[in-house]
Formats: structure tokens, C-alpha cells, sequence
């Protein structure tokens, strides 16, 4: 009997994503913040969800660094406790972001562990944590989503848009979300720097199984990746597969497939991922919640063909990978430089981050 | 020729609605013989302005220094030597060591030396200001913040209300009667199955931003889609994560905290489901029964569906219009187990053919829209055609 092979389809329905607007002189007010993440010049991308807007925010370090100093603060969360006057258990790290240019690390956090939290961005040089004062900063702002379905008078709409991933890739600003009602996936583009007026495209990314089982499937985080000199995104869906799709795929109307190169496995959610050389070989490193560190050679990645038969039970389907058994307790995963990255270690009352050698 | 001064360590409470400024005297002991005082150290004092509106700060004031004090903070030009001075930080237990000085801004008036934290101080955590003096010991002095509500939060309530689920169930709204504590929500949810009591383990799809409603009362939890979707490794490997015919508990630990007054649950919460075949097909809006209001009224509109819909939905994408096309605004309610949406319009109903609105986004409980299921059989299902953004059915006002 033919058994029926599962293949992941990413498929794209396009429409009309929020508009950009050019803050001249506005004060950059932030409501949250979920990723960060650079684009070119030393502007910090903050993704603040409870707008469901993306900030472009100009930190103005844009002094390059010929080697990056290492960042590695002990005491993380009490540091940050003190600092922000209150106790480390109500600080949540939200995000780590490392300015390509200078090596400086940029940390989202959360003063405050509820709806009303505080946002506040951080600047840590070396072990010196200063806070970065985004208010002041200048700014472009891009709005993802279309206005939330309209309740009705006296009906209260509780819908929202998370945002589980952004990144910057080839002069655009690619930014995975979720809602907090239907299981629907947007993956929006956005052309960077943010026009006055920019429509942007919103991508519903569809999964698929074996052939023929097709889910709208949520992609919860990526990242940008040249494959045959072409960029393309490394992908990983909620319901766990990692698939790879070309950025020049991302246009309205069009719908795509993605491929599938690897399934991680049940539980296993990557939290971040990072690309680096070494050795003339290229790495992806994947922290994830269970299985920690994953290493893996990208030589795989472009090479690999879409996975389309049934692991047995017990294997590991697609790209191969080791584990980095040093590393525990990972939380944010970051590349420092061409050879180190800097890494949130989270322990039973605190946590650490740290400078290491990527492996 | 040294004088040492020691000051009493007594703590304050502080209620965020005191608008009065709290005074902390100092009280002093001199010990030792020194030269004359140069002040009166029980004129120092500490006292603590709490913000009334948002366009106030918190504020620590310093009064009944002497001038050479004054002086002395004055000729600093540095933050980090006036927080040296002059230290505003978190009370922690002598065991966890001293907090590093809170960030803030510090001005010298008249007769006082004032620190503005740059965040407002925090209801339910203690702070300890300190005035170093260039000369003796430090004077400190504790204060706690107290907290305006400490009342223990508790589930109010889990969607979808019924005792039987699909074993494809997408996912749960677990609904709080406080704000909760957030970045910790997987590790206060648990599922176990009944008969056996064992643990289901990866059952939930655990994301880094976790999805809240805005009020941070609602809290939405996905099952690992990877387990129920099928021919992926999770579920080959695992199985589905609910497997029909078996009877299963979701709980929710007591130790889950409130977000603002830090308190645990009042009681753990548990809820026992029994898992039935799986539900594959869309939400047929043909399906639904139409109540009709009655003309000139206010009475509820209902619709009685053929199966539960997703709770949180319901609140939203349903939308009545008048013959003229226009927005009918007015109180939804859903009840009966999510299979019963009951509208109450805030004007009169008007005579005449109106139409009801329906996203198809709309999910039953497996994540199955109107638009497209949960899982499309892309062989079985390529001819059929995907409905438009919303569908619509009509309903007459007599």
C-alpha cells in the first residue's frame, strides 16, 4: 500500500497590512515589548504588541566595533530588580538584541508582571547597564494589523495580536504573530526604512502534512538565511516542523510551499536561533525548551530535501544536529560577533548573561 | 573627633491613597563626644510624596539637613555620587545583601534634597532611603508600600464549559477574577489523566509570548497543535495528546500569583473532561436556528447553533444589520455550552429583513473556521470552494 508522505505547504494569503507613519516629533510612547531585533545603521526594531506596532527606534550607536567587548553580567535579575525599584521576581526579560555595529546589547524587559506593566529598554555595555531612553529617541512606526474586528458598541473586543518573532532581512522587516482567538498565522513584510504610507503584506502561512493534510500553521519564530546565495527564512512553526521558504516568495497573491527540513519534535518550541561560520562550515544554533542547544551544520539546510516519508518511531526526522550539553538553562540566545554569542541563563532565583565562544 | 549619629529602624506603611506626606523623623543618639552639632538631627527628615496623577512622580524628600550637608550634595556632579550619598533602593533580608540604588533624579531645593524615582515605587515592595553623611553614620529608614487590594485571585471560569470534548480540542480561555502574574503560565498549567492519575506530559503548546487579552484576566492555552495534527513526529511519537473515550483533568496550581498583589490562587482549580471522537468538519452557519425579536422591542435576538462554537469569538464576530445596512449595536451573551448567542440591542428593533454578519474565522472547539478546517484534505477538498471573509444569514423582524 502507498503510504502517504507528509510534506509541510506554507501557503500565503496576502492582504492589506496597517499603515506606517513617520514620527517627526512625536515622543515614542511604548505600551510592551515583544522581539527586538536590528536592521542596518543601529536602529533597534521593538516589536510592542499591545499596539500591534513595530518601532524603528534610531539608538544612534553606530560606532563600529573592530571587536566586540564581552557583555556578561552575573546577577541579571537582581541587577535589574534594583535598577527598575522593585523585586527581581516582578522584572521579565523580554528580549536580547546585540547591535551588529558596536556590540552592545539592547534588553526589553517588563517592570511588572501584569497587564500594567512598565516596558524599559536597557543598554548593557561590558557589565554596565544603563537605561536607554526610547522616548527621546527618534523613530518610524509601522501598525501590523488591520484594526481588530469591530465588537459592536457596548461589546468589549479581547482580541489581540502577539508578536513571536522579528527580524530584518534584504531591506525588509519580517514579523511572525499570533492571536489570542483563531489559530490563524500572519506573517507580515514590511519594506524598511518604514514609508509615510506603507501598506506592507500580511502572510497567512498554511503547514501541511504528508501530502495532502494542510493547517494553517502559526510560524512562532525565524530567521534570515542565504541559501544558494538567495535569502530565504528559516522557519519554525508552532506545531514544530522547521521549514525554509525564499524571502522573494513573500508577494502579494502568491502562495507558496514551504519545505520541510526537520521536525524537532513534541514539546520541542525553539526560542531563538542564530547563524554563524566557523571553520569554513556554516552553523545554526536553536535554543529550545527541551532538547537545549541544537547544532546544526546549515550544509544540511540548503541541501536537504523536503522530508516526505515517516521517520520510525524514535528518530529524529531530517537535518541532523548535535546537542551543546554546556549550555543549560538557556533563555535568550544572541550572536555577539563572528565568534561569540551572548547568552540569558536563567537559574532558580536569578539569572545570568553571559559572553561564549559559539561552538 | 568623630560623632556617630544612629537613627531609629522602624518601617512605615505606606497606602497608595495617602495623599498626606509621610514624615519619618529621624531620631538621633549621640554618641561619643564631638564638637557642637552644627544642626538639630531631629529635624531631619525623610519624607515620602506619593504621585496623585500621572503627570506627578513619587518623590523622597530630605529635610532639616545642615548646610554643610546641602552644601556638600550640591558640589556633586554625578548621579552615581549623589546616589551615594543620598541611596533610594529596594529593602531586601540582610541574608540577600544590599540592592544597588533605584534609578531616579535628584534636585536641590531650598531647604531639601529631592530623589525621583524614575519608576513609581511598587505597591507590596519595602524601600530603604539612607542619608550618608560625610561625617558619622548613616541615617536610614525603611518604608513598605502597602497593597490596595489583597484579595486572593481565583478562576472564574474555563472554555469551552463542557464536560465532553473532541479529542482534537484546539484550545482552552481559562478566565481569571484578577490580572495574573505573566512569563510563568505553563508552569501553573497541568493535564492528568483521570483514571490513572499520570501526568500528560507536552500536552500544551507553550509559546514565549504568552497570549493574554488585554486586561490580563483571560489567558488563552493552545493544545501542541504538533500532537493534533496528524503525521507529524509529536503525535507518532506521543500520540494525540487527548485520546477519545478516556476522562482527563486540567489543572490549575495554586500557586499561580495575581500580578499586582502577588497573592496565590485562593484554591487550586481542576476541571474533568471526558475526550470524544474528533470533530473534522467546519461550523455549518446553515445549520444555526434564528430566534427572531419581535418589532418595535428590545428583546434578545438568538441563535441556536448545532454544535459548541469558540466562546471568545462569539463575543466578536457575529454582527446584526439593519434593512438599511447599518451596524445594530447592543449586549451579546453566549450560553448553553457555547451552542447559544443571545443579542441584545441597545435601540428598538426595526422592521423589516436583517442580516447577520459572520466572520468565517469563526472556530468550533478544533480549531475547525467556517472558512477552511482545523486540517484541509487538500486531495478530498481541492475542488471546494473557500468561503468569502464573512458569510451571512438573514433574518425577518415581524
Amino acid at each position: 500500500m502507498k503510504r502517504l508522505a507528509t510534506l509541510c505547504v506554507a501557503g500565503m494569503l496576502l492582504a492589506q497590512a496597517g499603515s506606517t507613519v513617520l514620527a517627526a516629533n512625536a515622543e515614542l510612547e511604548l505600551k510592551s515589548i515583544g522581539p527586538m531585533a536590528f536592521a542596518p545603521k543601529g536602529v533597534l526594531l521593538i516589536g510592542d504588541p499591545k499596539q500591534a506596532v513595530v518601532f524603528a527606534v534610531e539608538t544612534g550607536d553606530m560606532a563600529a566595533a573592530d571587536k566586540m567587548a564581552p557583555i556578561n553580567v552575573e546577577g541579571l535579575g537582581e541587577k535589574l530588580g534594583d535598577m527598575l525599584g522593585t523585586k527581581a521576581s516582578d522584572i521579565l526579560v523580554k528580549d536580547l538584541a546585540i547591535n551588529p555595529l558596536s556590540g552592545t546589547a539592547y534588553l526589553g524587559v517588563h517592570r511588572g508582571r501584569g497587564p500594567e506593566a512598565t516596558p524599559v529598554v536597557l543598554k548593557i555595555v561590558g557589565s554596565e547597564i544603563t537605561e536607554f531612553a526610547v522616548e527621546e529617541a527618534k523613530f518610524t512606526k509601522a501598525a501590523l494589523t488591520n484594526a481588530p474586528e469591530d465588537a459592536g458598541q457596548g461589546r468589549r473586543n479581547k482580541r489581540t495580536q502577539s508578536i513571536t518573532d522579528i527580524a530584518f532581512s534584504e531591506g525588509q522587516v519580517i514579523v511572525a504573530g499570533l492571536s489570542n482567538e483563531e489559530f490563524a498565522s500572519k506573517l507580515r513584510v514590511i519594506d524598511f526604512p518604514f514609508k509615510s504610507v506603507d501598506a506592507g503584506t500580511s502572510v497567512e502561512v498554511y503547514h501541511g502534512a504528508h501530502g495532502r493534510l494542510e493547517t494553517r500553521s502559526p510560524v512562532r519564530t525565524f530567521i534570515p538565511f542565504r541559501i544558494d546565495d538567495k535569502p530565504h527564512l528559516l522557519a519554525a512553526y508552532t506545531c514544530t516542523p522547521l521549514v525554509k521558504f525564499p524571502v522573494t516568495d513573500l508577494v502579494p497573491g502568491k502562495k507558496i510551499q514551504g519545505t520541510t527540513i526537520a521536525e524537532l519534535g513534541a514539546g520541542n518550541h525553539p526560542l531563538d536561533m542564530v547563524t554563524y561560520e566557523k571553520d569554513g562550515k556554516n552553523f545554526l544554533l536553536i535554543a529550545n525548551s527541551r532538547r537545549g542547544i541544537m547544532k546544526v551544520d546549515t550544509a544540511q539546510v540548503s541541501g536537504q530535501d523536503a522530508i516526505t516519508t515517516k521517520v520510525a518511531r524514535g528518530q529524529t526526522a531530517g537535518i541532523k544536529y548535535e546537542t551543546i550539553k554546556d549550555w543549560k538553562g538557556v533563555v535568550q540566545l544572541e550572536q555577539l560577533d563572528a565568534r561569540h554569542a551572548c547568552l540569558i541563563i536563567a537559574d532558580k532565583d536569578n539569572s545570568h548573561l553571559k559572553t561564549v565562544a559559539l561552538p | 573627633m568623630t560623632h556617630c549619629l544612629a537613627f531609629s529602624r522602624g518601617s512605615v506603611a505606606v497606602r497608595k491613597t495617602s495623599r498626606a506626606a509621610l514624615f519619618l523623623s529621624v531620631a538621633c543618639a549621640v554618641v561619643g563626644h564631638g564638637p557642637a552639632l552644627s544642626f538639630e538631627p531631629q529635624q531631619i527628615r525623610f519624607e515620602l510624596i506619593r504621585a496623585k496623577t500621572v503627570s506627578e512622580t513619587d518623590q523622597v524628600r530630605v529635610t532639616g539637613l545642615p548646610p554643610a550637608e546641602l552644601a556638600r550634595f550640591k558640589s556633586l556632579n554625578s548621579t552615581s555620587q549623589q546616589q551615594a550619598v543620598f541611596p533610594v533602593s529596594v529593602a531586601k533580608e540582610p541574608s540577600n545583601g544590599t540592592a544597588s540604588p533605584m534609578l531616579g533624579s535628584y534636585r536641590v531645593e531650598a531647604m531639601a534634597v529631592v530623589f525621583e524615582p524614575r519608576f513609581p515605587f511598587r505597591e507590596g515592595v519595602s524601600y530603604q532611603s539612607a542619608w550618608n553623611l560625610q561625617i558619622g553614620s548613616p541615617a536610614s529608614k525603611k518604608f513598605a508600600i502597602e497593597l490596595s487590594d489583597q484579595t486572593a485571585p481565583e478562576v472564574a471560569q474555563v472554555y469551552p464549559t463542557s464536560k465532553t470534548l473532541p479529542e482534537n480540542q484546539l484550545k482552552f480561555y481559562i478566565h481569571f477574577s484578577k490580572a495574573m502574574r505573566q512569563g510563568e503560565a505553563y508552569q501553573h498549567i497541568q493535564l492528568f489523566e483521570k483514571a490513572t492519575g499520570k501526568l500528560v506530559k507536552t500536552p500544551f503548546l507553550e509559546l514565549g509570548e504568552e497570549l493574554w487579552d488585554p486586561d490580563g484576566r483571560r489567558f488563552t492555552l493552545y493544545f501542541d497543535p504538533g500532537r493534533i495534527k496528524r503525521g507529524l513526529q509529536p503525535r507518532r511519537l506521543f500520540g494525540p495528546t487527548l485520546e477519545a473515550g478516556k476522562d482527563y483533568t486540567l489543572v490549575v496550581s495554586q500557586g499561580w500569583k495575581d500580578a499586582s498583589a502577588g497573592k496565590p490562587l485562593k484554591q487550586s482549580f481542576r476541571k474533568t473532561f471526558r475526550a470524544t471522537e474528533p470533530d473534522t468538519t467546519v461550523p455549518d452557519h446553515r445549520q444555526w436556528k434564528v430566534i427572531s425579536p419581535a418589532g418595535g422591542t428590545k428583546r434578545p435576538l438568538k441563535i441556536e447553533f448545532n454544535e459548541p462554537l469558540d466562546h471568545a469569538m462569539l463575543h466578536r464576530v457575529i454582527q446584526p444589520e439593519s434593512p438599511q445596512g447599518e451596524l445594530v449595536n447592543g449586549v451579546a451573551e453566549v450560553l448553553r455550552g457555547e451552542t447559544s448567542w443571545v443579542f441584545t440591542p441597545s435601540q428598538k428593533w426595526s422592521v423589516g429583513i436583517h442580516t447577520l454578519k459572520i466572520s468565517a474565522a469563526l472556530e468550533d472547539r478544533a480549531g475547525n473556521s467556517i472558512g477552511r478546517p482545523f486540517e484541509v484534505d487538500m486531495i478530498e477538498n481541492a475542488t471546494k470552494q473557500i468561503p468569502d471573509e464573512y458569510v451571512t444569514l438573514r433574518f425577518r423582524v415581524r
